[in-house]
């Protein structure tokens, strides 16, 4: 009887993955990104209204930058380099890059594709982790088994699914079944049976999943990362502002749909999500809220957003972007020698500039 | 078939949709009425000033209840009709038999979303497909659309427009030799009227942000006024979360009727109450209690006025095969699924499930 609400809310969380997977298929049906995987997670398409469609863009956009700027900043270690031992931080194109390997684990990926989106471009890293509830990992390791488009992105003969086609494991992308809740318990383990490596920079991505669990959870994780990564980035997108006008009638609204954000009265301003990361003892941390994203947007980018749809909810936008942020920090431990340290640290730096 | 028109208003009061073929009548007679009026209407104070309604037809209600209902107040509505709430269809009905009903108690300015364009896409085309099961009743209303008028004037002292000023507009005359009868154009002086926007940090005009329009600042607004020998500017398009905003030293205000907008806002809404003598008052609302209004769910059945229960018409997939296809589509370029999947699918209604990004 006490468990029942929990699954209850567990079925709500993991149904927010369709509500998400469907407004970015619509953003990709518009014209506002690129992604020929998202179909084949979604049965029945629906078109969002031009201020979703703008926001979904901008949320991926976002966290694609920040993604592809990770993986193709380069580092290049002493040993490594006869003319030049200092840092080369530039982006220059992964066949070029005679750098350090490196690892992103998406949490709560749900039926995200940005691992296949990017290898499709050319943009890989040595180990890509998703991880999510079994009930989702099963869905999507049923897709990505079923489809061609997506097993020869992945490039491997020798790709395994494992615990009843919860898992997929493969040279370069793990899908791994686990609770967020249970992070150290059971999916550092899992992890770490996969070739997961402490010592490796590594990008950490919760695009709408912390927020949905309790703060001692999520800062679990947090302190997880930060204690035993050698080099780590931690970006995460969510809602913030719960106290305005807005934001009550956001949580009340999500609450009729069994939908509650455990996580936004524990950090629900920019500051409070920065300060989630530097309490802990984490480098440099810095959150944005997405109008501050949208207005970074260059002129041209401006330009053709606004070509594919009417959009005429301006005030409207801005109060819906003021209720979302991304927020990002990096962490580069003091045990390793100066040169090499610092050097990590550029790498993180720079994945997250604007 | 003898028109009832009270009979007719007493059933959308109800909620009850009107048949399409008297809706197309209701259209017919408003748009012989509308013909007549110029681009710039002269009334008279006392009259009640409402902003945006955006299809919240139980937010109108209770306009008509704070307000007073007709004709025994007078209305001046300023726009802005359909599209985002739940209820366009049976809001911008009521409207229509109003004025036609009482022509000179109601006046319908033309707003930005009077469109066939923006309604394709803001949800009162998608609205009357579901209510309808055709596209003939969007037609009939975007059609009279056209014939709306783009301004009022109030006792030659208050100018009221849904947006706001245009570059190419310095005289309420030139106003007057505009071709209104038509689609919005993408711009010049009729776009402008229907998409500006104030800037109280600009004196001149300037690019506006919504990719229609202008915003206009101070030395526009002064101009404006003295050149017409008028004192104030009045106007709606702009959410204010107070319901409404007074800007440049009470030359100008907005005023926003639609409480809790796209019921995600949280905002107020006002109406503006123009005494005989010209005294302004904004009498602030919020959103009916929801106890009072069906839920969104609920929303999806709608009654017709014979009392047959609708609801059969759920993205597209309507029954009676009548032109569901998208043949009739608004422009062309877009493919209604019901119920095939499409490349964009079907279109979301955009009104049953109230979006954030999860």
């Amino acid at each position: 009887m006490h468990d029942e609400p929990q699954v209850a809310r567990d079925d709500v969380i993991k149904g927010t993955d369709d509500d998400a997977i469907i407004s970015k298929l619509s953003a990709v049906n518009l014209g506002y990104l690129d992604d020929p995987f998202v179909k084949h997670f979604v049965k029945r398409p629906s078109r969002r209204p031009p201020l979703i469609n703008r926001g979904s863009y901008l949320r991926t956009r976002s966290l694609d930058t920040f993604t592809e700027q990770f993986i193709k900043t380069s580092v290049i270690t002493q040993s490594a380099s006869t003319h030049s031992p200092t840092t080369t931080a530039t982006t220059t194109t992964p066949a070029a890059v005679a750098g350090i390997k490196k690892q992103i684990v998406s949490l709560g990926c749900g039926s995200d594709t940005r691992y296949f989106k990017f290898k499709a471009n050319g943009l890989s890293v040595h180990k890509y982790f998703e991880i999510d509830f079994p009930e989702s990992t099963a869905k999507k390791a049923a897709v990505i088994k079923k489809n061609k488009a997506f097993t020869d992105i992945i490039g491997d003969p020798d790709l395994k699914l494992g615990l009843g086609g919860t898992e997929i494991y493969s040279k370069d992308y793990c899908l791994l079944s686990g609770d967020l809740r249970e992070f150290t318990e059971s999916i550092v383990p899992k992890l770490k049976a996969q070739g997961f490596d402490t010592s490796l920079p590594t990008l950490f991505l919760s695009e709408c999943v912390l927020i949905y669990i309790q703060p001692g959870d999520s800062d679990a994780i947090v302190n997880w990362v930060g204690t035993n990564m050698d080099a780590s980035l931690f970006v995460v997108y969510e809602q913030i502002n719960p106290a305005d006008a807005f934001g009550a009638m956001m949580l009340r609204n999500l609450r009729a749909r069994q939908i509650e954000l455990p996580g936004i009265h524990a950090y629900p301003s920019l500051k409070s999500q920065e300060e989630r990361f530097t309490s802990r003892g984490w480098q440099a941390a810095q959150a944005v809220n997405m109008n501050r994203l949208h207005e970074s947007l260059s002129e041209q980018e401006m330009k053709r957003i606004s070509s594919l749809e009417i959009f005429d909810e301006v005030e409207e936008w801005q109060l819906l972007a003021d209720h979302y942020c991304v927020a990002w920090a990096y962490q580069a431990k003091p045990q390793q020698s100066e040169p090499h340290r610092a050097q990590l640290i550029h790498l993180l730096a720079n994945a997250v500039t604007l | 078939m003898v028109l009832d028109l009270d009979a007719c208003i007493e059933s959308l009061f109800q909620r009850q949709l009107l048949a399409e073929s008297v809706i197309k009548e209701i259209c017919e007679k408003t748009k012989e009425l509308l013909m007549s009026e110029s681009n710039v209407v002269h009334i008279k104070a006392p009259v009640t000033v409402v902003g945006d309604i955006h299809g919240q037809f139980y937010d109108l209600l209770e306009i008509f209840k704070i307000g007073g209902y007709c004709p025994d107040t007078n209305y001046l509505f300023l726009g802005d009709y359909v599209d985002r709430g739940l209820y366009s269809v049976e809001t911008i009905s009521i409207l229509t038999c109003l004025k036609l009903r009482y022509p000179d108690r109601v006046q319908l300015v033309r707003g930005n979303h009077e469109s066939r364009a923006v309604t394709s896409t803001y949800g009162f085309y998608t609205e009357c497909m579901k209510k309808y099961g055709t596209s003939d009743v969007w037609h009939y209303f975007t059609d009279l659309f056209d014939y709306l008028t783009l301004s009022v004037v109030i006792d030659n002292m208050i100018f009221c427009v849904h947006g706001g000023l245009s570059p190419s507009i310095h005289t309420i005359d030139q106003i007057k030799v505009i071709d209104r009868f038509k689609e919005i154009p993408h711009e010049g002086p009729m776009a402008d009227l229907v998409w500006s926007d104030p800037d109280p940090g600009r004196e001149e005009f300037a690019v506006s942000p919504r990719g229609a329009g202008y915003t206009f600042g101070s030395m526009v607004v002064e101009k404006f006024l003295h050149e017409n020998r008028m004192d104030h500017i009045l106007r709606a398009h702009q959410l204010c979360m107070e319901g409404f905003q007074v800007l440049f030293d009470d030359q100008l205000s907005t005023v926003w009727s639609a409480p809790n907008y796209c019921y995600r806002c949280g905002n107020l809404a006002s109406i503006l109450e123009i005494g005989v003598e010209g005294e302004r008052h904004f009498n602030v609302f919020e959103a009916a209690p929801e106890n009072e209004r069906p839920t969104p769910a609920e929303a999806q059945r709608t009654l017709f006025s014979n009392g047959v229960p609708m609801g059969l018409f759920n993205n597209g997939g309507a029954s009676n095969g009548a032109g569901v296809g998208g043949g009739s589509g608004p422009n062309g370029a877009m493919t209604f699924a019901g119920g095939a999947s499409g490349s964009n699918g079907g279109i979301d209604p955009a009104q049953d499930t109230i979006h954030y990004f999860l």
